[in-house]
């Protein structure tokens, strides 16, 4: 009977036992599958974790290609040569290379123009949303594949076969990790998501409201503008030197409105960051080793995880072409052929213009009648949040932006149909100088200096793009004020936002700047002439590269035939000659040496920007700590930000006797603002513990969604904001393709990153290192790793 | 004999693992349920569970992505734990079949 009772009591027990057992057991399973836990388990269990399997998944060996036979095999830092007889072939195959290895980046980029990030990221980019909504460069990408089909149907049919390309990578792989961290799944590829990628990289280059934060600068600070803020730098190494002397315009009319911080501010977040733009020079055969010319190139533009540019080398039939590309444009942008070698510095061009007018409700006044905005309703989707529904309005001149009651109409060159596809598509093929020149012509946007060398020894440089003429009663007028968009004023003649432009009204091609077989001709954003004849830009960039490029081109051609190793030292080139003017005013006011480490290195400096530079350390410190004692309480006090300051240029220019100190607000004056910021920049380098440059100039450049395993590994690495080697720390802005090309010898390149978008490939970081310290790959690659052949290609 | 069945389980599991995640939780089931002893059975899930990740790592070295992940820091860890700990958890599945020993 005890015994009984016991085996029944132990029954019982084992029950409860296999009971709380499968509870556990059973509780772990349904926790992972309907908690949150569920998404990380799904994501990254291995073996089965989505983006363990998007990692591995590589392209198949054979892919069923609908334009003939095609061959894309990959060097071991993951660059891609693709072969074809046809060049529907040869496209479709480059589509399919690009959404293998840069699908998330491409979509991203598309989302971002169209204002569709919200949709996936949250209503953290709404602002972002409205801003591209409201400029509705979706609409101008359409009218430019509507334009192109009927001007170039061959351009036009290889833009189709690339994403047919795109999407046959994407529907024959697993998307890429992003895909599966954000969990959606990208639509498909088309030939406006190609263009209206052109449209980004033109917005990033040339899409600025300098005009209306000018505006309100000039309105803050009165009679200290002109000094602080002067439209012409006083320097002597334009882009074309020996002309006539630099005749001002100087506009007498007023701003038909200054909009305050709340439209300025909110715009200029959607401007390029910081520094963006570029180096390039051609060197002639006259004054090279080899006889032959000599080009290089290093477009500064946001350094990203991964880069903006993509490398890939293309062999078709009667041509081939290699260089870089942006993800999802099918052409190679700057690079080499079998004929010659091109490159791009923007210009700086003022091709934006901003219209004021009288509005009553949704109708403004136009040339003496009121006229009905156009509008169309449209629905922004935010993932887990409500849909938010944003009122698009156009005017003749195009889109009205505004904000807090703020009201501006915006005219862009690049939101009309542009033949820029044609001229890209024509340089791959070029077949020599004549042949790029013609080429050129259409290059209609972004406005660039284009330079080039062919292998017959000639050289080219040009200022490209369309630049509008603005007429007020009859006179040209330089673009830098708000016009009275109501009066008509300074409209574009020629000019059909979202349509076709005939550009009647704009600077033709022959009367902008350029330049055949010259010495050598040197780019760097400066002003590109002296007395230009027709207006061209706003303001140019500051001349610190421009004129060490041309101090270096000068004294070696003066003293013996240059070569590529020359050009290499010239493009990663860290002479400072901001200190060059600077440190010695230093030295008069302050004693460095009792002001210790690292600032007493000052005195014997060479003035180079390098990581194991003490006094490097002390000028970067020293000058972030002068800005801001020569501006921040001055600008503050009328209602400015340090994002309104003047540029290095001035800083190291202003002088005592500088109005801007008879300021309350600002230093007794310069002298006194330097020993200050000696102290200051003393105390920060104690606090970050920081010893030489290296400590503080790093690159460390992120992925969009900044998770470290993400991100790239951290270098020290040459350079300064105005060195020819441009790095800017503080916007991650620098060389993003270093390229030089003989024309008669070995050209070199080198990537900030890594081909491959895969976080976890070996080539997502691969060529990070040498870029950092300022290495190069040889152009030419061994193609010996996988290969993925089209329509039975060999 | 049960060694051959534990080797037939055990790869079995390893291949539903490849398809979904359950198959680390089964897998260390199954090696419960075979396990001589408690401490064989938790040495068991969780050595499945080492072994799942080995074979992740093989996966991963053949697709010349292995550099990328043991550089991934928290990805690493949490890629780890999750087969150990699965494993180890399904092991668990020793007490179903024993009448009150523990060791």
């Amino acid at each position: 009977m005890v015994c009984d009772s016991y085996a029944e009591d132990m029954d019982n027990v084992d029950t409860v036992r296999r009971g709380l057992i499968a509870a556990v057991i059973g509780g772990v399973a349904a926790g992972g599958v309907f908690s949150p836990a569920a998404t990380y388990l799904d994501q990254f269990a291995p073996l089965s974790g989505d983006v363990w399997n998007a990692t591995t998944d590589q392209p198949p060996s054979d892919v069923d290609g609908p334009h003939g036979q095609a061959t894309l095999q990959y060097d071991g830092r993951r660059v891609p040569e693709v072969s074809a007889d046809e060049e529907a072939a040869l496209y479709y195959a480059v589509g399919y290379a690009h959404g293998t290895d840069r699908l998330f980046q491409m979509d991203l980029q598309r989302r971002l123009l169209r204002g569709q990030l919200s949709a996936v990221v949250g209503d953290a980019a709404l602002d972002s949303d409205e801003f591209h909504v409201r400029m509705d460069f979706a609409r101008a990408a359409a009218a430019n594949w509507t334009a192109l089909q009927s001007r170039n149907p061959a351009v036009a049919d290889i833009l189709d076969a690339y994403a047919e390309g795109v999407n046959a990578a994407r529907d024959d792989q697993h998307l890429p990790p992003e895909f599966e961290l954000l969990d959606f799944e990208p639509a498909d590829w088309t030939p406006a998501d190609t263009l209206i990628l052109q449209l980004q990289i033109a917005w990033t280059l040339t899409g600025s409201f300098e005009t209306l934060r000018r505006a309100r600068i000039r309105d803050a600070l009165g009679d200290d503008y002109d000094a602080l803020f002067p439209r012409r730098y006083d320097h002597d190494s334009p882009i074309l030197r020996g002309s006539a002397s630099f005749a001002e315009r100087r506009s007498a009319e007023r701003d038909a409105a200054v909009p305050d911080a709340a439209l300025t501010d909110w715009l200029s977040a959607f401007e390029s960051p910081d520094g963006v733009g570029s180096n390039s020079w051609v060197v002639g055969g006259d004054h090279t080793d080899s006889g032959s010319p000599i080009l290089a190139n290093d477009p500064h533009l946001s350094l990203l995880a991964p880069p903006v540019w993509y490398q890939q080398h293309l062999d078709a039939d009667d041509y081939w072409v290699r260089g870089v590309t942006f993800p999802g444009v099918p052409f190679v942008v700057i690079g080499e052929n079998h004929a010659g070698a091109w490159g791009f510095t923007n210009v700086g061009a003022d091709v934006l213009d901003c219209y004021a007018y009288e509005t009553d409700g949704d109708q403004y006044r136009y040339r003496g009648e009121w006229r009905d905005f156009d509008t169309e309703e449209h629905t922004i989707e935010v993932a887990d949040g409500d849909d938010v529904t944003v009122t698009k309005r156009t005017t003749v001149h195009g889109p009205l932006v505004e904000r807090e009651g703020q009201r501006v109409g915006v005219s862009w060159t690049g939101l009309t149909a542009t033949s820029t596809t044609d001229a890209v598509y024509a340089f791959a093929r070029s077949d020599g100088l004549d042949d790029f020149r013609a080429a050129v012509r259409d290059f209609d946007l972004p406005t660039q200096h284009v330079v080039y060398a062919d292998r017959d020894g000639n050289t080219y440089y040009k200022t490209t793009g369309r630049i509008p003429i603005r007429r007020v009663d009859g006179d040209a007028v330089p673009g830098w004020r708000v016009f009275d968009g109501s009066a008509g004023e300074a409209e574009w003649e020629g000019f059909t936002p979202y349509g076709e432009s005939t550009w009647d009204g704009f600077v033709p091609f022959e009367e902008k700047p350029g330049a055949v077989n010259a010495d050598y001709v040197a780019t760097a954003n400066q002003r590109v002439v002296d007395d230009p004849r027709h207006y061209l830009a706003e303001s140019y960039s500051t001349p610190f590269r421009g004129e060490r490029i041309y101090e270096l081109l000068d004294g070696w051609a003066g003293d013996r035939d240059l070569t590529p190793a020359d050009m290499r030292a010239l493009q990663t080139d860290a002479l400072d000659t901001r200190a060059r003017r600077l440190v010695p005013r230093v030295l008069d006011a302050v004693d460095v040496e009792s002001a210790g480490t690292p600032f007493d290195a000052l005195p014997d400096w060479d003035y180079r920007m390098t990581p194991e530079s003490e006094a490097a350390l002390a000028f970067a410190t020293f000058l972030d700590a002068y800005r801001e004692r020569l501006y921040s309480e001055g600008f503050d006090a009328v209602g400015l930000g340090a994002d309104d300051w003047p540029t290095d240029w001035v800083t190291v220019h202003l002088e005592d006797d500088a109005s801007w100190f008879e300021r309350a607000e600002t230093p007794e004056s310069a002298t006194a603002a330097i020993g200050a910021a000696v102290d200051a920049a003393a105390a920060r380098i104690a606090d970050e513990g920081w010893e030489t440059y290296g400590d503080y100039n790093v690159v460390a450049l992120e992925h969009p969604f900044d998770q470290s395993f993400l991100n790239y590994p951290e270098f020290e690495t040459d350079g300064s904001p105005a060195t020819v080697n441009n790095f800017r720390r503080d916007s991650d802005v620098g060389a993003s393709w270093r390229m030089v090309v003989p024309m008669d010898g070995e050209a070199t390149v080198v990537l900030p990153g890594g081909n491959d978008g895969d976080p976890f490939s070996e080539s997502y970081d691969d060529q990070l290192r040498a870029w950092a310290d300022g290495d190069y790959y040889t152009f030419d690659r061994t193609f010996d790793g996988r290969t993925v052949r089209f329509g039975g290609g060999e | 004999m049960r060694r051959i069945v534990l080797a037939g389980v055990v790869l079995a599991t390893f291949a539903l693992s490849v398809v979904h995640w359950l198959g680390l939780l089964v897998g260390g089931v199954a090696v419960g349920l075979l396990a001589g002893s408690w401490p064989r059975a938790l040495a068991g899930g969780a050595g499945f569970g080492l072994v799942a990740w080995l074979g992740f790592l093989a996966v991963l070295a053949n697709a010349g992505r292995l550099d990328g992940y043991l550089a991934s820091g928290q990805l690493l860890y949490v890629s780890l734990a999750i087969p150990l700990v699965l494993g180890a958890v399904g092991a668990l599945s020793f007490f179903f079949r024993t009448r009150g020993r523990t060791a």
